[in-house]
């Protein structure tokens, strides 16, 4: 999708980005950055429920992600009741963090791609994780930005 | 015998903050560097948007637009920005970016 943003820096703050396989970690390596690898940890606190209807006639389904609002319509079967998983998928237990080699301690970044995960919008007990964040580098590790107070049953962008 | 139609309404990913038109036609990735409050926001002469004075733009609340008219807006201003409730009337999630 052509909705990507190309800019080096979100209002003045350089963009942290991250590794998620070797390759791109060696890559990135070898081009100067330090990688800062940790694991990838799923949280038991991100997680979305889904359920499935099924066509009667035609075998067709219907994912809802709203199960709780909604009853089958006539001709159509509760076929997976609802369901809690972990919606997102990466391709290593690891990621790495690409640190500048002239980041200073002290300077406020803004992590693309974070590795940690934070919930990031919640509707009826349903959590997503939090794709970006500010962050302070403090010269060993990047301190993300988060309060885990804020209501975050909108989105704003 | 003839099978029910779903109701076609906006789509909204809250899994990658992707909102989608009726017709899948992706209306706008929203990420806000500054996770602003709806809330906190100043009012605008539109009662339905409010004035973020971090970025000087206009944040449109998509619960009182068709998607007709958030796609025009994009159109307009691709640096648009807009405000979506997950729990709002005229929205349903989807896990899947597009149909």
């Amino acid at each position: 999708m052509m909705d990507d943003d190309p800019r080096e820096n979100i209002h003045g703050l350089r963009i942290i980005k991250t590794a998620r396989t070797e390759q791109a970690i060696n890559e990135a390596a070898r081009a100067g950055f330090r990688p800062l690898v940790k694991s990838v940890k799923p949280s038991k606190d991100i997680r979305v429920v889904v359920c499935v209807w099924q066509d009667l006639v035609t075998g067709e389904i219907r994912t809802l992600c709203e199960p709780h609002v909604a009853v089958p319509p006539p001709g159509w079967k509760e076929v997976v009741k609802p369901t809690a998983y972990y919606p997102y998928h990466f391709p290593e237990p690891f990621a790495a963090y690409l640190i500048p080699p002239d980041l200073q301690p002290g300077e406020r970044v803004w992590v693309e791609d974070l590795i940690e995960d934070l919930i990031g919008t919640t509707w009826n007990s349903n959590n997503s994780r939090l794709p970006s964040s500010e962050a302070v580098w403090d010269g060993t590790k990047l301190k993300i930005d988060y309060d885990p107070d804020r209501d975050r049953s909108f989105v704003v962008g | 015998m003839t099978q029910p139609r779903f109701k076609l309404v906006m789509q909204f990913n809250p899994l990658t903050n992707r909102l989608f038109a009726d017709d899948g036609r992706l209306i706008k990735r929203l990420r806000c560097p500054f996770r602003l409050d709806w809330r906190k926001l100043g009012p605008t002469d539109d009662p339905t948007a409010r004035h973020c004075d971090i970025c000087q733009h206009t944040v449109t609340d998509t619960a009182h637009r068709s998607d007709d008219e958030l796609l025009a807006l994009m159109a307009a201003n691709p640096k648009a920005c807009l405000k979506v409730d997950l729990y709002q009337d005229n929205l349903t999630l989807t896990y899947h970016d597009g149909r």
